[in-house]
């Protein structure tokens, strides 16, 4: 009896020590602008410090010191193989291959030189499957909102140069279910502190505008997004000093929050820089920061702007205009402006249809 | 006793007639009747001058509107400015972006030709609008001093003779506005309509 009762004490113990030892998870990502990729590995950090890389132009092979679970998402366009231990991604026609390790997260970048085209009809090829899994109704609305077809059809236009989005730290959280591009976003609520922006009897857009940055904030943060908020109360923030608090941050997406007399929705991006400027001037020039990511504010303004006209079925008008506030930050940057109407209250109910608006609209720019 | 009445009666009299002098003098000396005919000369001189067209830009539905008034010609720079500017703010007609009560406060132009306007704290107080009034606004007043003035490089707006940090939380106010509103407001591929 008592045999049997320490062999089922020793069994327990050793089957609690494997249940302990609890894989790692590794997650994987990429990013591209113009022909220069970059893979990046991010996990624990006794993971990555203890990893051993070996690549060659082929392929970039990663020895992991224990097991580990692999996350990539759905559009990944690097092959992968796994075993318990090792990571080996294939990269095809690579050229200048060089990894690094980094931390605050510990990542492993793998730096190099792809052919455009053979990564676009990879990546054709990968998004292939996904829209049969969509026409059959496999993907859920939540993954794949309508919009996104655009944004899949962008992707595939490999030969056009991708901005870059910059190497940040992301969260445990990160969705799976968003692309690459957007991981940090930074709300700007509109005026604050003795600057009202428009006002009717106890109405404040600075107050509106702090309210919906905050539910925006809160809603973008449960989906793992990082945000920053230029102020989280009502207070007087300059407009240099929210450039360049913004650009500290280097984040993803810049968005401001302001209102607008009109009925309208009004979505609003950056005016170009006038082309007869000299190149290398505009190259340092601070308030031309933005021409480099106007296409990508574009893309996004469009975006929102779509999904607030379907939820609001009212017009959203994407404007541009040469605004301090979008035309000096240093990533994709647009300003969103509700309608300040008497017919407008923007009690919780309204705030909500607001931020999942814009919450469609962000996953449809992605 | 007698005495007594003629005595009230006499300052009763006296009473009388300097009200009805007062009356008198007030209704045929007094400054009203001055004012009239130095009115009706002024409106007659005006019509006597030389007039000067002047060009406005004015926000009205989404766009600059540009106007053209007439007024008395003036010769020096800063006095064409200030009539420009004067006539700019002039009752903004209703739903106009235009902030209400606005005055010139001076009007300076340094040597590097960049001219200096300082308004008064109800072109910030009273405005009411989002980033494309401002701009509007803003670039109403820039294109409108252009058209008119020839003499001139850049424009600094002042509020009650300080820099303020902005308009309407939009635009830089603390530098000038030539560089900041050369881009033109578009919407969705053509010019910028609500």
């Amino acid at each position: 009896m008592k045999k049997c009762f320490s062999i089922v004490l020793i069994l327990f113990c050793l089957s609690a020590s494997i249940s302990a030892e609890r894989s790692a998870e590794v997650l994987l990502r990429f990013s591209r602008h113009d022909n220069v990729t970059k893979i990046v590995i991010e996990s624990e950090e006794n993971l990555i410090r203890n990893a051993n890389t070996t690549t060659t132009a082929a392929s970039a092979r990663v020895d992991f010191p224990s097991p580990f679970d692999l996350k990539k998402p759905h559009d990944f366009v690097f092959e992968t193989v796994r075993d318990a231990r090792t990571l080996t991604i294939k990269l095809r026609d690579a050229t200048e291959v060089r990894t690094y390790k980094l931390s605050s997260p510990a990542r492993i970048v793998i730096e190099m030189k792809v052919n455009p085209q053979d990564t676009g009809q990879r990546q054709q090829a990968q998004n292939e499957p996904q829209k049969q899994q969509k026409e059959a109704g496999l993907v859920s609305q939540k993954t794949q909102p309508p919009a996104l077809q655009q944004s899949a059809q962008k992707t595939v236009d490999a030969n056009k140069p991708q901005p870059q989005a910059p190497q940040k730290p992301s969260e445990a959280a990160k969705p799976q279910d968003k692309a690459l591009h957007i991981s940090t976003i930074l709300l700007d609520p509109g005026h604050g502190g003795f600057d009202y922006g428009m006002y009717r009897q106890d109405i404040k857009e600075k107050e509106i505008s702090l309210t919906i940055a905050r539910d925006l904030a809160n809603s973008l943060q449960k989906k793992g997004y990082k945000v920053f908020l230029t102020r989280k109360v009502d207070q007087s923030f300059p407009l240099g000093e929210r450039i360049i608090f913004s650009n500290s941050k280097l984040p993803d997406l810049f968005i401001t929050i302001h209102a607008t007399p009109s009925d309208k929705f009004i979505i609003t991006t950056a005016t170009a820089e006038d082309g007869s400027a000299d190149a290398s001037v505009k190259l340092y020039k601070l308030s031309a920061r933005q021409n480099r990511h106007l296409e990508k504010s574009r893309a996004s303004a469009k975006a929102i702007a779509e999904a607030l006209k379907t939820e609001f079925k009212a017009e959203a008008i994407a404007r541009e205009l040469p605004l301090p506030i979008l035309t000096s930050i240093d990533t994709a940057a647009v300003m969103i402006e509700y309608p300040f109407t008497a017919q407008k209250n923007y009690d919780q109910k309204e705030r909500d249809r607001l931020i999942n608006a814009m919450m469609k609209g962000l996953a449809g720019y992605e | 006793m007698n005495n007594k009445i003629v005595w009230i009666s006499l300052i009763f009299v006296f009473f009388l007639v300097g009200a009805a002098g007062s009356y008198f003098f007030i209704r045929f000396f007094g400054p009203a009747q001055n004012q009239q005919p130095h009115t009706e000369s002024r409106l007659q001189s005006i019509e006597g001058q030389d007039l000067m067209v002047i060009r406005l830009y004015v926000p009205k539905n989404g766009i600059l509107d540009m106007q053209v008034r007439k007024l008395p010609r003036r010769t020096e720079i800063i006095a064409i400015a200030e009539a420009v500017i004067d006539e700019f703010f002039r009752t903004p007609e209703a739903g106009s972006p235009i902030p209400q009560g606005v005055k010139v406060l001076g009007i300076y132009r340094d040597a590097g030709l960049n001219l200096y306007l300082d308004l008064s704290d109800e072109v910030r107080r009273n405005f009411q609008g989002d980033a494309l009034s401002e701009f509007l606004v803003l670039k109403g007043i820039y294109d409108s001093l252009m058209a008119n003035l020839q003499d001139f490089q850049d424009l600094k707006i002042l509020v009650e003779g300080k820099e303020i940090e902005s308009l309407g939380g939009h635009f830089y106010l603390k530098y000038p506005l030539k560089s900041m509103l050369l881009g033109e407001p578009r919407a969705e591929g053509k010019p910028a309509h609500d």
